[in-house]
């Protein structure tokens, strides 16, 4: 209540402020809730005044106090943030009829209505096969990794090789011996000429890509190495395998900085990013996902909301988020926390492999041989397919073991079962006529 | 009494002393309620329960021991012992690691405590649930900010991590070098001038000593002489709270499914069981298989019975056609006869006119065409 000059107090004034004041605490405390009408019946009468109109008012007496009513001040709301539900809902339509709630009219309607805004999803173009399927492969390939500058990139198989391909032709360039068991994850460093492999030989390889040869092994772990991941910034590889624990090696004294245990089963995936805490991020099939703090080597925090083991992890290129998959579930992360942002819905299937790009695609390779592309953004699937097994494989060899896209996120390159590399592209001449957006928002009760 | 002790007590004199009305010592005195043996007890016995201390001035031996021993008052500073009433100043023996029950602002029991304790306050602890929901739906997030660190930040890190991974990789090689093995170097002697202060009020002038020090040479092959020993392991952390709904029940389809029958060889069984013969036929695995027979027999075999189907009709065809000509030509030598014949009997019947000059010709004719 707005508080008047002291110096133009006079006894009449003042004896129509207590008047006043008296008036609004009384309105405030007995009125308060029958103050507005609920907006059906504001409709409803606003239209019967309309015809009203014409009948002149009578009331003469009561204007004065009636102006007084009418100059109460709007109560400012303080707690307006403190709300205690947990979820979002538009505050003007009741999400449950059975429960009438404060300043709101019980709804006319049965059906009870979720209010949560869904966003509509960005339109991507389809994804199809392009002519080349690589069929150099005499095992399942395993591994991928592109080189930075796009020109190549190298596939680790189960027939213990790595081969390196050219991007633009997919011809075979080279071919790499040395692992005794399959190779199971490959990186290229931007900053040096080497390539990083890891196989189920337990070994830790580091290649010279200027003369072809293995110069380093970083030895230590005590089973079969599943994933590795190179350090944006520093010179430092980790690596995650069947042992359950993550191994971080300098990369030029080959000593084992820090070893990240917590895990209780293989470690299956995992990722690294420059900068702010977690800078490791590794998922398991214990079904947790842990963050590191890689200065202290210690756990920063692990998410538990996976059923199953998760085989599959992914960054996104621009945005500070991340995706892990497990068994039917694919689930986005917000990351110096972990929050949990949204899940993916709809692949009822093994989840081998993520990967993202930078306009906001998500793959997803089952080991089904399903495919799901979805938008990053929304967690819509867009398209959905099945591989083609190339001819002469059984149809249990259909399963995608390992995906990426290329540098600049127009190529995805799958590794799969049936031996062979595929290589997609999105559809050039698809449009968002020729291929619509098929999306509905959903109805339902959405569980968590 | 016996007789004999009766003649004994009236010979003696009155002992002097009876020992009836002594105190006892005060260690030999019980102290807590008096037992007695069954016979002991009798009805001019009553046993009175005595709470709180005894009266002033009879407490000389006595000395409180259980809190009902104080009555109501406090300690009693005239007996020298410990004394706790109410048990208070008492050290418990057992401390208790229960945690103490901890509010968040709103006056809400954070229970997250039990799942952050003996963890630092860094740690990112799920354990509401609102953790659950999508981040976009919860109401008490606000602006959810997507961007990564920015430059000075990712530049400042990177550097606190490149020199704490540093120091650890440099204390990693240090321990493989070869220098660190002890008793191979030996630091130089240090030289110390030592001059002797007063002692004991000695203050004649004594004279400076040079002193070297150095270090004890030590044996590089001599074995350790303290045993690295294991330090049992800490209590862990306490697991992280589980965001998940628990595992579904197996029903009874599922584990149908997962029924997987023994193995049975038809070759081998070293421990010489009798397999049943239907046991065995379902490890034979030759029903398993059904015959898959490639569509592409069927058509050859189609293709090959029409085709001999077709030949056949050509065959047919081609005969009944050889007939048909062979017919023709055989009519049209009939004809042919026949025309002959006919111009034979025409030419007969034409000479049987001529007959009145040449009769003998003809018939001479006659009889030679139908020879020919």
């Amino acid at each position: 209540m707005p508080a008047p000059h002291m110096g133009q107090i006079t006894s009449e004034n003042q004896f129509h402020l207590a008047e006043r004041a008296g008036l609004v605490s009384r309105i405030r405390n007995e009125y308060e809730d029958v103050c507005e009408l609920p907006p059906a019946l504001a409709a409803k009468q606003k239209t019967a005044a309309a015809a009203r109109r014409k009948k002149p008012r009578q009331e003469e007496s009561e204007s004065a106090t009636a102006k007084m009513i009418e100059g109460i001040p709007q109560k400012s709301d303080t707690n307006e943030g403190s709300s205690t539900a947990l979820a979002v809902r538009k505050s003007n339509t009741p999400f449950n009829s059975n429960t009438p709630q404060k300043g709101s009219l019980p709804s006319s309607s049965l059906v009870r209505r979720e209010n949560i805004h869904q966003p509509k999803p960005e339109w991507h173009a389809p994804w199809e096969l392009m002519r080349e399927v690589i069929s150099g492969h005499l095992g399942w390939v395993r591994a991928l990794a592109v080189e930075p500058n796009n020109q190549w990139f190298a596939s680790g198989a189960g027939d213990r090789t790595i081969k390196i391909w050219d991007l633009a032709s997919g011809s075979l360039r080279l071919t790499l011996t040395g692992h005794i068991s399959t190779v199971r994850g490959l990186a290229i460093s931007p900053r040096h000429p080497y390539l990083f492999s890891c196989g189920e030989d337990k070994m830790v390889k580091c290649w010279d890509l200027e003369t072809n040869k293995v110069i380093r092994h970083y030895h230590g772990h005590l089973s079969g190495v599943y994933t590795l991941a190179r350090h944006p910034t520093l010179d430092v590889l980790v690596t995650g395998g069947r042992d359950g624990v993550a191994r971080v090696w300098d990369m030029r004294t080959r000593s084992n900085i820090h070893v990240l245990s917590g895990h209780k089963q293989t470690v299956s995936d995992l990722t690294c990013q420059a900068g702010a805490e977690p800078q490791v991020i590794t998922s398991s099939l214990d079904a947790t996902v842990r963050l590191w703090d890689l200065t202290a080597g210690k756990t920063m925090g692990v998410l538990t909301h996976h059923k199953k083991g998760v085989r599959a992890l992914t960054q996104h290129p621009i945005e500070w988020t991340f995706a892990s998959g497990s068994t039917g579930s694919i689930k986005q992360w917000k990351c110096p926390e972990g929050a949990f942002m949204q899940n993916f819905e709809g692949q009822n299937a093994i989840i081998n492999t993520l990967s993202l790009n930078e306009d906001n695609v998500l793959f997803s390779g089952g080991d089904n041989g399903s495919m799901s592309f979805w938008d990053w953004k929304t967690g819509h699937r867009y398209q959905s397919l099945d591989t083609t097994i190339q001819p002469g494989s059984l149809d249990a060899e259909s399963g995608i073991f390992a995906s990426t896209f290329d540098k600049t996120g127009l190529r995805l390159i799958c590794g799969e079962a049936d031996k062979t590399i595929k290589i997609w592209r999105q559809d050039p001449e698809a449009t968002p006529e020729t291929h619509p957006l098929e999306w509905k928002p959903t109805l339902g009760r959405q569980r968590y | 009494m016996s007789p004999i002790s009766n003649s004994l007590a009236k010979a003696l004199p009155k002992p002097k002393y009876t020992g009836e009305n002594e105190e006892l010592p005060s260690h030999i005195q019980s102290k807590g309620p008096r037992i007695l043996g069954a016979g002991a007890l009798d009805e001019t016995q009553v046993v009175l329960k005595r709470t709180g201390p005894p009266a002033y001035g009879q407490r000389a031996g006595w000395r409180p021991r259980s809190a009902e021993d104080y009555g109501d008052g406090g300690a009693f500073p005239e007996i020298p012992v410990a004394q706790y009433p109410l048990d208070m100043g008492r050290k418990s023996s057992a401390t208790s690691n229960a945690l103490a029950v901890q509010v968040d602002a709103n006056g809400k029991v954070k229970y997250d405590a039990i799942a952050r304790q003996g963890h630092n306050d860094k740690r990112i602890v799920h354990a509401s649930f609102k953790d659950l929901i999508p981040l976009r739906q919860r109401s008490d997030v606000g602006e959810i900010s997507l961007n990564r660190p920015s430059e000075e930040e990712v530049a400042a890190q990177t550097q606190k991590t490149k020199d704490a991974l540093e120091k650890l990789v440099n204390g990693a090689v240090a321990a493989q070098k070869p220098k660190s093995v002890q008793g191979i170097t030996r630091s130089d002697a240090t030289y110390v001038r030592y001059t002797p202060a007063n002692q004991m009020g000695d203050v004649t002038r004594k004279n400076d000593r040079i002193m070297k020090i150095m270090e004890r040479q030590k044996d590089p092959l001599e074995p350790p002489k303290f045993k690295h020993k294991k330090i049992p392991r800490g209590p862990p952390s306490p697991p992280p709270p589980v965001m998940h709904s628990p595992p579904r029940k197996l029903t009874a389809e599922d584990q149908e499914a997962w029924k997987i029958p023994p193995t049975v060889s038809n070759w081998k069984n070293p421990k010489g069981y009798t397999v049943p013969l239907d046991k065995r036929l379902a490890a034979d695995g030759r029903g398993l298989q059904d015959v898959a027979i490639n569509d592409k027999f069927a058509t050859l075999s189609e293709s090959l019975n029409t085709a001999d189907r077709h030949a056949r009709q050509e065959v047919q065809q081609r005969a009944v056609m050889q007939q048909k000509l062979a017919e023709r030509e055989r009519m049209e030598k009939e004809d042919q006869l026949r025309m002959l014949a006919q111009r034979a009997r025409e030419e007969r019947s034409m000479a049987g006119r001529r007959e009145s000059y040449a009769t003998s010709y003809s018939r001479s004719r006659e009889s030679f065409s139908i020879f020919v």
